[in-house]
């Protein structure tokens, strides 16, 4: 059926991921709670100590998509494509300030999901369904990207058909891996995966850390080689120009702000067992940058071997391919594959939680039980994984990264609503709202400027030209708006509506 | 040695013991403001925030590491510096967290 691929290869790719996948049913059964519903299935029961949690995070926020893209996006960009090691630094700082609180306002009034937080703390159910639907919206593209991340694996070891029904099979089969993993025993079996696929992903990274220089000459040369690549490209360079400062500030600040904001990133916040678990976390989660710092060199190490790709997203597989023997390629793709299906699963588990919470329960059926909650979720994480799978088989591959690039732009536009409303109710729901709607409407228009293409838009301030990150712009007029309609709205009496939450809520 | 890892295994994996009910958990709140604890215990000081801030200036602040020398170990200094801000963030929110414990 598959002419190309290697035994061997594709032997130890299967039973790796075999492992991985037992390991992670058995688990999923251990300490599971009695009383079922959305915050067991959805939540994994809110009970993850330190160790579960920073392995949670981590599989969740480093998905296969950043194991390939930023090391492409260095390989392409050079040292502007580094943005990736500022941002997964200065996230945690403001993990520290917002997430404990949101976990213990989240813990006493048993919320799910950042939208249920917006609906208690504001009263209204427009806002909490705009902060649900942006959700939904920047997830699925996301979602597609972790399956054509194991598509893109399967494919390097040669398992690509000549029909569209034999190309469509590899990720038939990644998602039905992802559905069944999630519909069965939710939040606790990515959760469980996690450990082993981190695992996997430091042995793989420090492998070829420890062997790459090597291969290529040591850093020195590879920086050298690297620098001399670049300037007979004519893009990039080993180290920033003047005129990417800004563009390199505002993504690194503009991604760490939307970080926390996705409904993956907050559902695994909100599965640990206390506000100081998430505190011990912002700690120790900066090994992963660490991991990620590395796995961006491998970029420069790409460019300095001269690589001729297809395409920049190839670099790491390609660079596997030359260093390892047959059997390590195979568990080192069978690691990115893991990796891809930890947060694929959980980002069908957050939209899941996000429609059954506020959509389903808002407006179709408000006194449904856990256990329906719980029931509606499930049968909504497949019908997202199949929407993510419609989306690979039938759209462009280009189309998922532009539009996840779209996603993180829009996904800001909820800060406002969500980190705001952590210490005070300073702005009026319906500002709050206006603001969503200007900012959503201005990055779209904004990328739609730019084709999809790029996120970075160069503004004109009289005579100078700077490059700056499209969901900072946006977010600056959503802000801006806000703050103007809520001093406007409160200038007129327009009423508020009744606040669930009190200053004793944030006290863990 | 087994009752060490089970109790290091219970603390980090699972945390039954801490989850508490609503119900509890308003009592508890209560009593707290009761003995006249009106502020949280984990408040966070002017200073802590400072430390929160430095990463933000150290790393958002480009102009400041945009360069090649020097040179450690062959890496440019664009690359050191940002992976020493590794560290020294970990660094810092430890510092937070154990003021603020």
């Amino acid at each position: 059926m598959f002419p190309q691929l290697d035994a061997v290869t594709f032997g130890s790719f299967l039973v790796v991921l075999a492992l991985v996948a037992l390991s992670g049913v058995i688990a999923s059964q251990w300490h599971r709670g009695a009383h079922g519903g959305l915050e067991e299935w959805g939540l994994g029961g809110r009970q993850f100590g330190t160790l579960v949690t920073w392995f949670l995070v981590g599989g969740d926020f480093y998905t296969a998509y950043t194991i390939i893209a930023v090391p492409a996006l260095v390989f392409a960009t050079g040292a502007a494509g580094f943005f990736a090691l500022p941002y997964t630094i200065i996230v945690y700082p403001f993990v520290f300030l917002t997430m404990p609180r949101l976990w213990s306002v989240c813990r006493i009034h048993n919320l799910v999901t950042p939208a249920d937080f917006v609906r208690a703390r504001y009263g209204s159910h427009w806002l909490a369904s705009a902060v649900a639907l942006t959700g939904i919206l920047a997830l699925m593209p996301y979602i597609a990207l972790q399956l054509t991340g194991m598509e893109a694996v399967l494919a390097q070891m040669g398992m690509t058909g000549k029909t569209p029904l034999l190309q469509a099979l590899p990720v038939t089969i990644a998602f039905a891996t992802v559905a069944a993993f999630t519909f069965g025993a939710g939040l606790r079996a990515p959760a469980l995966i996690a450990f082993a696929k981190d695992v996997m992903i430091y042995i793989v990274v420090i492998a070829a850390v420890c062997m790459l220089p090597h291969h290529f000459g040591g850093y020195r040369a590879i920086f050298h080689q690297a620098a001399t690549h670049f300037a007979e490209h004519g893009s990039g360079g080993i180290v920033l120009r003047p005129t990417e400062y800004s563009a390199y500030a505002t993504l690194a600040l503009g991604s760490a702000l939307a970080a926390f904001m996705y409904p993956h990133t907050i559902t695994s916040v909100l599965a640990s067992g206390g506000a100081n678990v998430i505190r011990r976390n912002a700690v120790l989660l900066p090994a992963y940058t660490f991991l990620l710092g590395l796995v961006a060199l491998l970029g420069i190490v790409g460019a300095a071997a001269g690589l001729h790709l297809h395409s920049s997203k190839d670099v790491v597989p390609a660079l596997i391919l030359i260093a390892f023997p047959k059997w390590f390629v195979g568990f080192a793709f069978a690691a990115i594959t893991a990796a891809a299906l930890v947060p694929a699963a959980i980002m069908s588990i957050a939209a899941a939680n996000l429609f059954t919470r506020n959509l389903y329960r808002e407006y179709l059926h408000p006194n449904a039980s856990g256990n329906e909650q719980a029931n509606v979720a499930k049968y909504a994480s497949i019908a997202v994984n199949l929407g993510a799978l419609l989306f690979v088989i039938f759209l462009p591959v280009s189309y998922a990264v532009n539009l996840q690039l779209l996603g993180g732009v829009l996904i800001l536009q909820t800060f406002p609503a969500i980190v705001f409303g952590l210490w005070r109710r300073l702005f009026h729901h319906n500002a709050l709202l206006l603001g969503w709607v200007a900012g959503i409407a201005y990055s779209v228009a904004l990328v739609m400027c730019l084709k999809l293409q790029t996120s970075v838009y160069p503004l004109s301030l009289g005579s100078h030209t700077i490059p700056v990150y499209v969901g900072i712009l946006a977010l600056m007029l959503n802000l801006l708006v806000t703050s103007v309609a809520s001093v406007a709205m409160d200038w007129f009496g327009m009423p508020r509506l009744p606040d669930a939450i009190t200053d004793e809520d944030f006290l863990d | 040695m087994r009752t060490i890892v089970s109790k290091v295994f219970r603390e980090n994996v699972f945390m039954k013991h801490e989850a508490m009910g609503t119900h509890e958990k308003a009592k508890t709140v209560k009593r707290m403001n009761e003995s006249g604890c009106k502020s949280s215990p984990r408040r966070l000081r002017w200073f802590h925030l400072v430390m929160l801030g430095l990463p933000f200036v150290g790393l958002l602040w480009v102009p400041l590491y945009a360069r090649t020398t020097p040179e450690i170990f062959g890496i440019p200094f664009f690359y050191t510096y940002q992976f020493a801000w590794i560290l020294i963030s970990a660094s810092l929110t430890a510092l937070v967290y154990r003021g603020v414990r």
